[in-house]
């Protein structure tokens, strides 16, 4: 499936960036890549502006695994 | 036959509603979005559209868990507008979608990496007890993968946890009340499109319902509810959203009070509210 492989720096500085009730997401690959879902491109077009981000095709090899426990 | 069903049948003139608390839901989706919200949408008319609403809420008066419920998405409409609306209290606990989920009438679809839903409230203190308490949802395309799932809750330490819905990835429905170490409860297939409700009665143990039958108990370990928010499509670990479930959500809610009964009454309704909206 695509995403939108975004910066360390833009993905934070956007943590908390909110439109009504719709809220900028993130999560950050296996391999430390930070990512966001390409639907996020067309609902805050406003700050995607002038920045460099790629889409790629990520796998479920990709994702964090979690065991079975939340650690906590 | 009430006049407002009448009406409905008949589609003639508009459905009036019986209910109260389904007429204040039903205003606040029509607000959000009254484009969206109407019978068309699901392949009937606005009249029975609106009647199914309105017999979801008075069974739930009628049979007594209505009252026992603090927060309830059904996920009617097809945009983030309508599907954030807390159908108990509109404006309150209403969601916050994070990560640009997918909406249409069928819920909101969820990748299982991004995107989750807010449900602005928390465990530990908006009107939850750690004896009494209830949750339950409902989800269909879930595909289990190499990853734990989670339905939705949170997870504060060890013996404070609240992740009432989770599958793993052998399939299993579990609940983790508190401490997780003695919550898996049920070795039956995850099967999609199933009313999974899980409780914690005020005394005895906690007992998970799939599709109205209890599938598992287990005894609670003293712990509290958490003082994370809980997220819906993923669990809040500590203020990070983890364990992100792929599927499209169709329901959830939590509350408190339900007994047997009670469970098999909302479990009806809710799959009465799906078969009248098409899905």
């Amino acid at each position: 499936m695509n995403y939108v492989i975004i910066s360390e720096e833009f993905a934070l500085s956007k943590k908390e960036y909110k439109i009504g009730i719709s809220k900028f997401g993130f999560a950050i690959t296996a391999d430390g890549r930070f990512f966001c879902d390409v639907n996020s491109l067309k609902e805050f077009p406003e700050i995607f502006e002038g920045i460099n981000y790629e889409i790629a095709d990520l796998k479920e090899d990709d994702f964090i695994k979690y065991d079975d426990k939340i650690n906590v | 036959m009430g006049y407002g069903q009448l009406l409905g049948v008949t589609g003639a003139l508009s459905y009036i509603f019986i209910n109260a608390q389904a007429k204040t839901y039903w205003n606040a989706l029509t607000a959000a979005n009254g484009s969206e919200v109407q019978g068309s949408v699901y392949g009937t008319t606005t009249n029975l559209l609106k009647k199914a609403i309105d017999d979801f809420f008075i069974t739930g008066n009628t049979d007594g868990w209505l009252v026992k419920l603090l927060m309830m998405y059904p996920e009617i409409g097809a945009t983030a507008n309508t599907h954030a609306i807390n159908a108990i209290n509109p404006g309150t606990f209403n969601g916050t979608f994070v990560g640009s989920p997918t909406h249409n009438a069928t819920g909101f679809l969820v990748n299982g990496t991004t995107q989750y839903m807010e449900c602005n409230n928390m465990p530990s203190t908006d009107g939850y007890s750690n004896t009494d308490f209830a949750a339950g949802g409902l989800v269909t395309g879930v595909t289990v993968g190499a990853s734990d799932l989670q339905l939705a809750g949170s997870a504060g330490s060890a013996t404070s946890r609240d992740q009432i819905s989770r599958i793993l990835t052998t399939g299993y429905w579990r609940t983790d009340l508190f401490n997780n170490t003695t919550a898996r409860i049920s070795t039956l297939d995850a099967t999609n499109d199933k009313v999974m409700i899980a409780t914690k009665p005020a005394s005895g143990s906690a007992i998970l319902y799939l599709d109205g039958s209890s599938i598992g108990s287990h005894a609670i370990n003293s712990g509290t509810l958490p003082s994370f928010e809980t997220y819906l499509g993923a669990a809040n670990s500590i203020g990070t959203a983890v364990q992100h479930i792929n599927g499209t959500i169709k329901f959830y809610f939590r509350g408190y009070g339900l007994t047997a009964v009670r469970v098999t009454s909302l479990t009806n309704a809710i799959k009465n509210l799906q078969i009248a909206l098409g899905r």
